[in-house]
């Protein structure tokens, strides 16, 4: 049994609510591993994100994979999905004074708001499905 | 996307209206399923319009980004028309809402000096 990293696997089918599931578990690991509420729920939301955008613009009916990598100091997490990919760097950040004149018609900024809540975000696009792979370090100040 | 019966989020809105101000408790997801729903039951408050919107967080049990580009939505339309939004009991969702710039078009109390 490796004692450096525990792997973990969770498939999920691309139906909104579901990701619920997995995001629980994740809840429980990161408050098992040490990190503090507040980050618990970070780490909770930008799961929540990237599974709900994997859903949501998933072409197929591939599951979508939720991995789980617990090290000793950080915890991992990739959402893949079978998708029809799409270009990360053309992803803007949200413009807050056009969308004060203007609203939000549509959609959200899932992106933005992973970016802002986990230590690293590394995403893997391609017309073959999408990889977004969220770590975050555990600190002194979660202990 | 498919949906499914009985495992999709779900959100339940009860309102009351007092002096041209309607509070709307949330109970549930605030998520991509539910946003229509959302939209739907907030229009009519901006259609007359009320002088006030109050979202009430206390019940709501999970937010995706769509979800407050939603809430953010209103806030705008309402702004316009020379109304106001606030939004209470976020709790936990604090940093997500403030992230999106939630406390940019709308009353939030508990973002008031919130340090991420």
């Amino acid at each position: 049994m490796a004692d450096t990293f525990i792997k973990m696997q969770i498939s999920i089918p691309p139906i909104e609510g579901v990701e619920d599931i997995p995001v629980a578990a994740v809840e429980a690991l990161a408050a098992k591993m040490g990190f503090s509420p507040d980050r618990v729920q970070d780490i909770a939301q930008a799961l929540t994100e990237a599974c709900v955008n994997a859903i949501i613009y998933s072409d197929s009916d591939a599951d979508v994979e939720i991995v789980i990598l617990a090290c000793q100091n950080s915890l991992i997490l990739e959402v893949r999905d079978k998708g029809p990919g799409f270009e990360p760097d053309a992803v803007p950040p949200p413009n807050f004074e056009l969308i004060s004149e203007m609203g939000v018609k549509n959609g959200g900024f899932g992106i933005h708001m992973i970016k802002a809540l986990v230590d690293k975000l590394e995403i893997e696009s391609s017309n073959k499905g999408t990889v977004v792979r969220m770590s975050t370090f555990l600190s002194k100040a979660d202990n | 996307m498919t949906h499914s019966s009985f495992l999709q989020d779900e959100l339940k809105i009860s309102s009351k209206e007092e002096d041209n101000k309607v509070t709307l408790k949330l109970e549930g997801a605030l998520s991509a399923t539910t946003v229509p729903y959302f939209r739907q039951t907030v229009q009519p408050y901006l259609d007359r319009p009320v002088a006030e919107i109050i979202l009430d967080f206390a019940g709501v049990t999970k937010v995706v980004s769509r979800g407050v580009g939603a809430a953010i939505d209103v806030a705008v339309q309402i702004k316009k028309i020379g109304g106001r939004m606030r939004v209470e009991n976020i709790g936990k969702f604090s940093r997500s809402l403030y992230i999106q710039g939630v406390h940019l078009v709308a009353d939030v109390p508990e973002l008031e000096g919130f340090e991420p």
